[in-house]
């Protein structure tokens, strides 16, 4: 009780170290995930509305990748920017970008996979029924990504809670540095190895705010959606809702 | 001459599916192309369309060769799928699909679609969903999304499948008033000779991807005359 005391009053005051973790966390799993957004949108589109040589291949290599462990992905970025490795002279190993970089490829096969499953339930007729009213290549790719804007919502929020609660990328890449790569994850399990577990309580208090912010914008995002319906709903005697 | 096709060809997987050795189909006026499931209807509303590039052949429109991808000719002539797609969100929403696509101004497009949409009944359902209209609501605003693009010749794929007769008096009217007061070309399809027969001026019919038959409606005085050109 009196460690759940110490971490409310780190909270209260805004306590330094904390709120460095807590910056460094977010800046690394905000940009993963804007990055895969940016990546595995797309290539989801493509691989949910397109028949192709080796599509089948690719959904099932990203589907394995939601079931990659973080450490083998730490382990696999740590050998390719590590000083001998294929990219050690960008000098990335123990550095925000090198976090990024690996949470990335967390982050992309959840987008990827997830996107890519609900944007192949779409009716087939979207892409042909845009064109017919004059929609170009790209106006045409992003109406497919309105139309299944609500699981790519779920999708990012999945992968960013993914990324922002890793351990293995964040320890073996950042290498935990206070000050430049410590962030929520990598602090706690390093204090509740020194035995303080204030710091650490209050970092998973921050954590769950975090989710339970994510889980509040998600549904923010689809409540104009349900509201029109509830209208409508009344409006013909009642419907049901949703 | 609104559409002039010469031994246009569609295979799909090694099978032809069209074959149309010579179609005529005229301007300004409501043509219609009859035949059962699987003759190629579709197909050749899509080819004329531009939307679909057939694998062998010639096609003019207006007396121009056409090229598929060809963006000017494309925006001229606007294709209504059966059952068509409905995008997220209002009727208005639907509506004012294509002419955002157009680049149409905010103003000038909201102008269009208010018209478009009184002119198939359906200014009161703006505010709905799309995704809860009946099958007949859905012809309509299907039709009103096409009209609003005020395209030169509008091709309309079996628009009275699924609807009732209160749908189909309202799809004759327009399609009429748009062919008689705006001068719109209009090619419509369906699986036989059907309620829109009476204000039709020329029915071409399909058998099997080919050109079996062609000439005006059974129900006026000169008949369909089997055999093209015959």
């Amino acid at each position: 009780m009196e460690a759940l005391r110490q971490a409310g009053r780190l909270l209260w005051n805004l306590d330094a170290q904390l709120l460095e973790c807590v910056e460094a966390s977010l800046i690394c799993s905000l940009a993963a995930t804007v990055a895969a957004v940016v990546i595995g949108a797309p290539l989801a589109v493509l691989l949910g509305r397109r028949r192709f040589v080796g599509r089948k291949t690719l959904l099932v290599a990203a589907h394995t990748g939601m079931a990659v462990p973080t450490v083998v992905i730490g382990l696999v970025c740590y050998m390719l920017l590590s000083r001998s490795g294929p990219f050690g002279s960008a000098g990335l190993l123990y550095t925000k970008t090198g976090i990024i970089l690996g949470e990335l490829a967390l982050a992309l096969p959840i987008i990827v996979a997830m996107f890519a499953s609900s944007a192949s339930s779409l009716d087939g007729a979207l892409e042909k029924t845009a064109r017919t009213l004059g929609a170009g290549s790209v106006r045409v790719f992003l109406t497919v990504i309105t139309e299944a804007k609500v699981a790519l919502v779920a999708a990012t929020m999945a992968a960013f809670g993914r990324v922002v609660s890793e351990l293995g990328i964040a320890m073996m890449v950042g290498g935990n540095i206070k000050g430049a790569t410590r962030t929520m994850t990598t602090a706690i399990a390093l204090e509740t190895q020194k035995g303080e577990f204030a710091l650490g309580l209050g970092l998973g208090l921050v954590l769950l705010l975090i989710a339970l912010g994510i889980n509040a914008a998600a549904w923010a995002i689809r409540l104009p959606r349900r509201q029109v319906f509830r209208r409508q709903g009344s409006g013909q005697g009642g419907g049901d809702v949703l | 001459m609104f559409c002039e096709c010469r031994d246009i060809v569609k295979r799909y997987d090694g099978r032809t599916v069209l074959h149309v050795e010579h179609l005529l189909l005229p301007e300004k006026q409501i043509s219609a192309v009859v035949g059962p499931n699987g003759s190629g209807k579709t197909t050749l509303l899509e080819i004329i369309s531009l939307l679909t590039r057939p694998d062998g052949g010639r096609m003019r429109l207006w007396d121009s060769p056409a090229r598929f991808g060809d963006a000017p000719l494309r925006s001229s002539v606007v294709m209504v799928m059966h059952p068509g797609y409905m995008f997220r969100g209002t009727v208005l929403r639907n509506v004012l699909y294509g002419l955002r696509s157009a680049g149409a101004k905010r103003a000038e497009a909201h102008r269009r679609a208010a018209e478009a949409m009184e002119l198939v009944g359906v200014s009161a359902l703006q505010d709905r969903d799309a995704s809860r209209l009946s099958s007949g609501e859905r012809q309509r605003v299907n039709l009103a999304r096409a009209i609003a693009l005020h395209p030169r010749a509008l091709l309309l794929d079996e628009p009275t499948a699924n609807v009732d007769s209160d749908c189909i008096a309202v799809i004759r009217d327009v399609l009429m008033r748009l062919r008689d007061q705006d001068g719109m070309t209009i090619v419509h399809t369906s699986p036989s000779h059907n309620a829109l027969e009476s204000v039709t001026d020329r029915v071409t019919e399909l058998g099997e991807g080919r050109v079996v038959g062609d000439g005006r409606p059974p129900s006026s005085s000169v008949s369909v005359a089997k055999n093209c050109g015959s």
